[in-house]
This record gives C-alpha cells, structure tokens and sequence, in this order.
C-alpha cells in the first residue's frame, strides 16, 4: 500500500514533468511574442522593448527559459517569486495566482458541495421510485438545466432572483457580482457573512445546477445497475427490511463508480469557471488564466496549468485509494 | 405423501412489457409435500424461475404483478400477507439460493457479515452465538477453515465455494422449503455433482423440502423424488421421477427425454433435438402451447386448451392423447442410477 503511494507519486511527478514541457513548447509555439502589446506602441523605443526582453529573459534561448523558470517554480517556498512575473504589469504571478485561488475555491467548492450533497441523494432516490412521478418531473428538470448553457442559466438566474426579486419584493436578496460589497471592511461579523452568502449564492447555484443535473443522473443509472443486481436479489430474499437491503447492500456498491467522477471534478476545480466568473465578475482562476492566454503571458498559465497538474495527479491517486477502500476487490500491488 | 407443505393453487404471474403483457406463468398448480425433493424442468422461459420468485413474493412491481392464484405455506396464505409477515418468512422457512454464485453473494461484504447478517435477522441470538452459527453452517457445506473463511470477501472463493455459502446461509435458519433455482448451471459438471450431493445431504439430515429448479433432466433424475415439466408457463407434465423417467405421456417430456445423451450407448444417428423455439407469451394462440413444434399435433391442439389431467398416483399430464400416443420413437433415454 505504502510502496503502491510512493510508486504512483513518483509517476505522477514524470507526468507533471512532462506537462510543463508540453504546455511550454505548445505555449512558445502559439505565435506572437509576450511582448507584442508592449511593441506596439509607437511610444516605446526598440532601446526600451530590448531591455524588457533581457529583463523577463525572453532574449535567451528556449531551452534554457524553461529550466529557468522550471527550477524557480519547483521552489514554491520562495513567496512570491518563485513564479517569475506577469509580462503586463508588476505583478509577481505566485502572489495572483494565489489571490485568485481564495475565490475561486469559495466558488468551485461551495458548488461542488451543493452539487455532492443534493445529486447524489437525488440520484439514489430517483432510482429507488424508478418511474415515479417524481423521478419523471426531477429527470426531466435535470435534462433541461444539464442543457442550460450556463451562461443562460446563470443571467437568469440574475434576471429572476436579483433584479426582478428585488423589484417585486423591495428587498435585495442576492448579488449579481463581486465576491463582497465595497464596504464589507466595515460590517460587523454577521453581516460579513451575510455579505458572502449574498454574493456567492447565485454563481454557485449556476454551476452546482448543472453539475447537480450530471451527478444525479450518473448516480441514478449507478444504482439501478445495482438493484437490479443478483446480490441485491438474494437480500431480499433473505428477508431483509426495504431499508437494509437499500441502505447496507445498494448504497456502498452504488457510490464507487460516482466516487471517480467526483474526485476528477475536485481536480477540475482549480481550472475555474470562465464563464459563470465573467457572468457575476468573480474573480476567480478562470479569467486570469484565459486573459494570460490571450496576451502571451505563459509564466501565469504554466503556475495554473501546473496547479490544476498537481490537484490531477493528487486526486486520481485519492480516487485510486478511496475505490479500493470502498471495494475489497480492489487490491494494491 | 406425508402432509403438504406448500400448495400452489392456479398460480399467474404476468409481466407488462411495452410489446404487450407476457404470461410468464399461466395457471399452474402444484403441491410440494413436507421434505419432497421437488424437480421443475423447462426450457428457459418456461416460468420456472417466475414461480419460484412468486412463492418468494419477489416478482419485481410494477412491471411483474401476480394476477391470480393462491400459495398456501404451512395454512397460510402467502399472497395474502402483509410485507412485514412475508420478510419473516423469506429466509427463514422458505429460503432461496440462484443460479450464478458469481454474482449472488454482495462483493463488498465478507462471507461471515452476510451469514451472520441472515442468522441475526432471524433468530433470537447475540452477535458472538451467530458467528459460531455460522462457522457450523460453513462447516456443514464441508468449507475447509470455516473460521477463516468467515473473513473472506466473495472475490476470493471460487464459484463452487461460493454456492457452497449460499447453501450454508439458505440453510442456516432451517427452512422448511429450499428453493434452489439452477443452482448447478454456472458450475463445472465436477462441481456440479459435488453441490447437489451436498445439497441432498444437508436436506435430508434436516427433513427440508427442495424446489429444484433446472433444465437439465439429468440432474433431477439423480435428486428428486418428484418432477414437473413445465412448457410456456404452464404444466405439461407431473409425476414421480421414476414414472415420468419410464412413462412419460407427454410428447414436450418425450422430447427432453429423447435429447439427453448417455454415455453407455453408441449412437448412430443425431441425438434427437425438439424442432423450432419456445413460443413467444404475449397473446399466445389457443390450444397447446406445444402444438407448432409437436410431432402428434392434430387440429384439436390448435384450437383447444388440454387442461391438466391425472392419471392415477399424482401423475397429471396435459395432452389431449395422453396416454395413448407412442413415445417411444421420441423417447431413447432411461432413468440412469
């Protein structure tokens, strides 16, 4: 078991390593040079760009860029440097990619956890009144959110709960953007926290909507693969109660396959959520890191392409290892 | 015959599908008597299984539903009771065990959880006495080590070993009835002949009643004191093995009989097969069920139902020319043992 840990970090080490000089080499490959914006303008002399250039070190060779940047990186420890700078600004990329983290681990988790905690009791239920009405009205309404564009979903979700609650009501129950108000250093700690609730409520709600709507289902099919099992037949026939049988001899069964798929999402998380940030102007990982991409500016796509590595590389080892301690079959070694 | 110990009385389980509604089971009646090892015999599809999920009041609602019929169990009847009383019966005097011991035990339990789990259920005993009822039970199926064995997941028994618990936990709550549906069809013919061994055994010792279920004659020939021959969800024929064995009136039976090999003849020409397939149970036509692939069929099959008819000492045979047609062309293989 210990050796099995050791043996898959290790692998998932030469796949990061791996990673970085893929994405580095598809990154110098994309055309454009990170300092075209600065190039561009009439203003700054050719003198100016060419000590940028040596500055940032892009007047030295490929090979040695990327060692470069690959040997500071790895010294994470080395706040907030060790990332190498952003080319727009005077931004070190360790200090913004690890500002940005805080939200957008509020918003990918809160949505996560809303999506956990009400799509997989969902799905269970469902396949337990297989049919049922209720199955029918809550499949149905899960096929026409998982359908839902987000951004469709998530300026609705706007429109009805923010702008036209507020109009009917008076009483502004949600925020449409921001992760607090201007004035949040002044609130007391229960409106701190109301605040944030406030402002987080509808862009979580846009994506747990849709993942609620694919974890429920995924955990329906799941479990009806397991009811109708020959194990489960022979439960019955025990003469176990309805609750036993569901309970000890479906549940644990039917979560090992939805155990993968959410621990893959966790890895996911870190990548953000463009769109739903660019909806509520969260400012979340997402947008720093499709902005970077459109300017060239590959030190803060490597840190985040390499943190969502990591959470990857982590999180299918935990899904390994979680499968194995929900099924006995599964052995290590 | 001593007293009957479950009868079941024109029986129909139907299952609604989207093509129609299928009489799986189609008016069967059948008594099984205290410690009689009861063989069914059929094709697939021939409401064996249906049946024994009936008794077990497991046909799967809404798309299985008993229409008709009565069970009667030890005076009671099964249909009638509420969901509660039923939990109580299942496992504990009616007991099942199924076809594949590959997927009938739940993986990610050991052997000991869900033998003590059923043992719990049951019977007034503390966590301590039920494991050492269960290491007896696995004992009794001759599984070596039962102590150790208690700890082990399914996975690591292999299919015959796996029956072997199953039998030890159908028979773990001395059940009056077993029902055993196929239970030696995923297994190795060596295997085989050891699980039924066993399985009459253990039976004996304890005087419990045995539905056997299975397609193979041959493994009834060796087990049960009585068979019946089912065709299309109903009954065709019914008797003692040995009578059934040596004078069949059926031609369905005739033909089963007729397509065993045997391993002390040399044959000549092709073993003798039933022509055609079982008949689709939506709708099914008038008449004999059998009629297309009857080598006796007369314009009387078609059009008119042969009800069940008995023939003296509990042999019933539904056949409208029972018992004057000539098998014997049909029928090559005697009772072996």
């Amino acid at each position: 078991m210990f050796q099995y840990v050791v043996r898959r970090l290790v692998y998932g080490l030469i796949t990061l390593l791996a990673l970085s000089i893929i994405t580095f080499t598809l990154l110098q490959n994309t055309g454009g040079d990170p300092l075209d914006r600065i190039k561009s303008n009439p203003r700054i002399t050719q003198q100016a760009v060419q000590e940028m250039a040596v500055f940032y070190g892009l007047d030295q060779p490929i090979t040695k860029q990327y060692l470069t940047w690959a040997g500071n990186f790895v010294q994470f420890w080395n706040y907030p440097t060790a990332w190498g700078r952003s080319f727009q600004g005077p931004q070190q990329v360790q200090a913004l990619v690890i500002n940005r983290l805080g939200g957008t681990a509020r918003l990918m988790f809160t949505a996560l956890g809303l999506a956990v905690l009400i799509g997989i009791p969902l799905g269970i239920y469902q396949a337990i009144k297989q049919y049922s009405f209720f199955d029918q009205a809550t499949t149905t309404f899960s096929f026409v959110t998982f359908s839902t564009p987000i951004f469709v979903l998530g300026l609705g979700l706007q429109i009805i709960l923010a702008l036209k609650l507020e109009q009917w009501t008076g009483v502004k129950f949600f925020y449409t953007s921001g992760m607090n108000s201007t004035s949040y250093a002044d609130f007391s700690l229960g409106e701190k926290i109301g605040d944030t609730l406030q402002h987080l409520a509808l862009p979580a709600a846009s994506i747990a909507l849709i993942s609620i709507a694919g974890y429920s289902r995924y955990q329906r099919a799941s479990m009806l693969e397991v009811l109708h099992s020959d194990y489960l037949r022979t439960a019955k026939a025990k003469g176990l109660s309805q609750r036993t049988v569901i309970v000890k001899h479906a549940l644990r069964n039917a979560l090992i396959p939805v155990i993968t798929l959410i621990s893959l999402d966790i890895a996911g998380v870190l990548g953000g959520a463009v769109i739903t940030e660019s909806i509520f102007a969260w400012p979340g990982m997402g947008r720093l890191y499709i902005q970077a991409i459109g300017q060239n500016d590959w030190p803060i796509v490597m840190a985040v392409v390499m943190l969502i590595g990591v959470m990857v590389v982590v999180m299918n080892l935990f899904a390994d290892l979680a499968y194995g301690w929900l099924d006995p079959r599964v052995r290590y070694d | 015959m001593s007293e009957p110990l479950l009868q079941v009385s024109n029986l129909r389980t139907f299952f609604t599908t989207e093509e129609g509604i299928v009489r799986a089971v189609d008016g069967l009646s059948f008594t099984i008597h205290k410690g009689e090892k009861f063989g069914v015999v059929g094709e697939s599809g021939s409401g064996k299984s249906v049946t024994a999920l009936s008794i077990m009041r497991l046909i799967e609602a809404p798309a299985g539903e008993i229409v008709t019929g009565e069970i009667h169990f030890k005076g009671q009847d099964l249909l009638r009771l509420g969901d509660e009383e039923m939990r109580k019966i299942r496992g504990a005097q009616i007991a099942m065990i199924f076809q594949d011991p590959m997927t009938a035990l739940n993986p990610v339990y050991t052997i000991g959880n869900q033998l003590v789990e059923t043992i719990m259920l049951h019977q007034e005993v503390r966590k301590s006495q039920a494991v050492d009822i269960g290491i007896q039970a696995l004992d009794d199926v001759h599984i070596p080590n039962p102590k150790v064995r208690m700890d082990d997941y399914p996975h690591q028994l292999s299919g015959g070993m796996r029956q072997r618990v199953m039998i030890a936990m159908g028979l773990s709550c001395n059940p009056d009835l077993l029902i055993a549906d196929e239970p030696t069809t995923a297994l190795d013919v060596t295997t085989q002949a050891q699980i039924l061994h066993l399985m009459l055994e253990l039976t004996e010792e304890r005087d419990t009643a045995v539905m056997l279920i299975t397609h193979d004659l041959g493994v009834v020939a060796g087990f049960c004191d009585n068979i019946q021959v089912m065709y299309a969800g109903r009954l065709a024929e019914r008797g003692t093995t040995d009578f059934i064995f040596d004078n069949t009136f059926h031609p369905y039976t005739a033909g089963l009989l007729g397509s065993m090999t045997r391993l002390d003849e040399v044959r000549e020409e092709r073993l003798y097969s039933i022509r055609g397939a079982p008949p689709s149970l939506i709708n099914p036509s008038n008449g004999c069920r059998f009629t297309p692939r009857c080598d006796f069929a007369q314009d009387i099959c078609g059009s008119k139902t042969p009800l069940p008819r008995e023939f003296g000492d509990g042999h019933w045979a539904a056949c409208h020319f029972a018992p004057d047609l000539d098998l014997s062309r049909v029928k090559r293989a005697e009772r072996v043992g």
